[in-house]
């Protein structure tokens, strides 16, 4: 039954790699080697475990011990102490920030607690790199299903009663989509796995295809059967090496055992899929840009209708998913319908995967269901705010998504709640904010991101949105008026409503939220050129109060050296130091340096 | 290897795997999860428990326990310590080869001066609990 006694899993995605977990691999290995136990124990390389923070995370079977920040040198006392004698090494141990308690488990941790994995439930459990585990936790078992016990229309009727919704940000209902696909005849018909994955500081599709490449490619398997395609494209971002390595290898191993290829499990069933590495533009996640840019063309969208499920790819039916949508789909044949609804909210069933970053304890990459509420997301999964500090905001939605305020952190997630408090789903990015960050900058930071992004081909994205920029740019330095901001509104919502795609229609949105929620910082920096939290560098200045004791540390490390002792004398008959304003750059560099019981450095 | 061409190939092959995956499957799973601890203090370690333990882990192989695992763990008698004395060659404590057997939810039973035969019966006895 088991090979060895032990079985070892260590972190093996992009996260974990960059923290160290190849060192960590090599030097486990050769602790077992020194002990005489190599043989006792399998060492695995897994996909993402989602909490990123700690990484990197290394898992010992069969007692299920979860070990966080292991380094290179740690291994040593693992195989001493818990592979030899049974003993857990506690300072390896996750320490609840909280209750102090070591975990033991991950299931000890409030940032698993509550989590649900469906689209992730294989990745950190199976070696993504052998379809041998794949197939021991039942893989490729949803395409035989498909093949032999379902017609095409019973497998998109299937999907249907599963009320999936495209995991990629629209929302769109996933078996509806199909149906488009399959009612549209041709000899000949496509399926793409959008595997894009623009928004910067999410993950969740690299890392799903990085820890469980299979399911992806079981799922387009069935997509294919139920549309009647033979062919299917990943279209994945070349900035993600690992996952493209690990989706070559999986489909080399799925040709090897007749997984995909011609006359799959003998039902007379071809479908063969094949990688295209996209050179990672943002506009290229919406689909017609997409399939644009794999015909060898700009990355442009394309005016809609005709979708793509009409004429898509090379003018034919294509039905275009994300990887996450397409990693439930063998879930959802496998245990039915009706076992995918229970889960989620009653119009957005099943869970959402979220990469959680930002000013947030616990960054890293989850999944829970629908309707879990922000406040839970970010106090009990993510662990609050770091350093005591008061939230601000959230961020979802990538770049285009909307700032959600404290008001309402008790909203359920899902499609529609998002979207009716002026933010989105979109892939399921979530930035912390807390009261450092500037809402004014963050807008500029986001709309800087989309402007840059824009493919220019249509004019209210490519110049509404440039006009926009200017103005909070504007803004920002303390040359705003107020009629600025009555025209941000207005150029917002025609960019929005006029733009040709996706991009455009959702660009406008940091700034307006930020508009709807956080006004008053828009009219401290436009009435009073102040800016709150202290980030717009224009708005700020740095001095130095009575309190100064003449002690100089400041001084030194003044990058452009505007900080001299001129001010007036202190008991022991220094002068105080001051600060040039012409000069300064207001750099920050001086405030952490004025010891905190003095604290004479402050911000205005 | 060759292609799988029906169902009933993929099957075989998933039942094959399976091993492979089992030890990950079972360990969440911790309300049905039967423990065998061997002991491998120094006494144990004298003693050959860690023979012992292989006994037990192939026995556990060979009848195909899935929700047992087999575990190492200190002596609880103290001859770990650093001023562990020897009588007469043998560790104070006296216990060599101690196996602990957990079952979910309750207190370990404990089992002295195990050898191999003693060890497949144990075995043999979480099997049939």
């Amino acid at each position: 039954m088991h090979k060895t006694r032990l079985q070892i899993l260590i972190c093996g995605g992009t996260g974990c790699i960059s923290s160290g977990c190849l060192e960590v691999e090599d030097a486990l290995v050769a602790a077992l080697e020194k002990h005489g136990i190599r043989d006792e124990a399998t060492i695995l390389k897994v996909g993402c475990f989602g909490f990123c923070e700690q990484g990197p995370i290394v898992k010992i079977y069969p007692d299920n011990t979860f070990y966080v920040r292991v380094e290179a040198k740690d291994c040593e006392e693992l195989v001493t102490e818990h592979l030899l004698k049974g003993k857990h090494v506690d300072r390896l141990l996750f320490k609840s920030p909280i209750t102090g308690e070591l975990c033991h488990h991950h299931m000890d941790m409030a940032f698993y607690k509550t989590q649900l994995r469906i689209a992730l439930m294989h990745c950190g459990m199976v070696d993504p790199e052998n379809i041998e585990d794949y197939f021991g936790v039942g893989g490729y078992e949803a395409l035989a299903i498909a093949l032999n016990d379902m017609t095409q229309q019973e497998i998109i009727d299937t999907v249907k009663a599963s009320g999936l919704r495209g995991r990629g940000g629209a929302g769109f209902p996933t078996g509806n989509k199909w149906q488009f696909g399959l009612d549209n005849k041709s000899d000949k018909k496509y399926i793409i796995c959008n595997a894009d994955e623009g928004d910067p500081g999410a993950f969740m599709d690299r890392s799903i295809m990085e820890g469980d490449p299979h399911a992806v490619l079981e799922a387009m398997a069935i997509a294919g059967r139920a549309i009647g395609a033979d062919e299917g494209v990943v279209y994945i971002r070349a900035e993600y090496p690992l996952a493209v390595n690990r989706l070559n290898t999986a489909i080399a191993q799925a040709k090897k055992y007749g997984m995909l290829g011609e006359n799959i499990m003998g039902s007379g069933f071809n479908f063969d899929v094949h990688v295209h590495l996209g050179a990672g533009a943002f506009v290229c996640g919406e689909e017609t840009a997409l399939i644009n840019s794999l015909e060898g063309q700009r990355g442009e969208p394309r005016l809609r209708p005709p979708f793509p499920a009409q004429k898509g790819y090379w003018q034919q039916p294509t039905v275009n998913c994300n990887v996450e949508t397409y990693a439930c789909i063998p879930l959802i044949l496998t245990k039915g319908p009706d076992w995918f609804k229970q889960f989620g909210t009653e119009k957005s069933p099943g869970t959402k995967v979220f990469a959680l970053a930002g000013k947030i304890n616990n960054v890293g990459l989850i999944e829970v269901p629908m309707g879990t509420t922000l406040r839970e997301i970010i106090y009990e999964i993510g662990g609050g705010i770091p350093n005591g500090k008061k939230f601000k905001a959230i961020q979802t939605g990538g770049p285009s998504g909307g700032c959600i305020s404290e008001k309402d952190l008790d909203v359920g997630v899902d499609f529609d709640t998002l979207t009716a408090i002026g933010s989105m789903m979109g892939s399921g990015g979530m930035i912390v904010m807390d009261e450092d960050d500037c809402m004014v900058n963050i807008a500029k930071f986001y709309l800087e991101f989309t402007v840059e992004e824009s493919c220019g081909k249509c004019t209210p994205c490519r110049i509404g949105n440039t006009r926009m920029y200017e103005i909070l740019d504007r803004i920002s330095k303390g040359l705003g008026k107020p009629e600025d901001l009555v025209e941000l509104k207005e150029l917002g919502q025609i960019i929005k409503d006029s733009s040709l795609c996706g991009l455009g229609n959702t660009a406008p949105n940091p700034v307006l939220s930020t508009l709807e929620h956080f006004m008053d910082e828009y009219e401290a920096h436009v009435l009073h050129k102040k800016c709150p939290a202290g980030a717009c560098k224009d708005l700020v200045e740095y001095k130095i109060t009575e309190k100064c004791i003449a002690c100089g540390i400041c001084a030194k490390v003044c990058p452009v050296d505007c900080i001299h002792p001129t001010g007036e004398e202190t008991k022991n008959g220094k002068k105080k130091y001051v600060i040039d304003q012409d000069a300064c750059i207001k750099c920050g560099a001086c405030l952490p340096k004025c010891p905190p019981k003095i604290g004479a450095i402050i911000v205005e | 290897m060759s292609k799988i061409n029906s169902r009933e190939e993929l099957k075989t092959l998933r039942n094959k795997y399976r091993d492979n995956v089992i030890m990950r499957l079972v360990s969440d799973e911790a309300a049905t999860r039967t423990e065998i601890r061997c002991t491998v203090g120094k006494c144990g370690i004298d003693a050959g428990a860690r023979d012992i333990m292989k006994v037990i882990f192939d026995e556990v192989n060979a009848l195909r326990l899935e929700h047992v695992s087999v575990l190492v763990q200190d002596c609880s008698y103290g001859c770990d310590s650093a001023d562990a004395v020897k009588i007469e060659g043998n560790f104070a404590c006296g216990h060599d080869c101690v196996v602990d057997v957990v079952y979910p939810g309750k207190e370990p039973k404990r089992f002295m001066k195990v050898d191999a035969a003693k060890a497949k019966e144990i075995v043999k006895e979480v099997a049939n609990a």
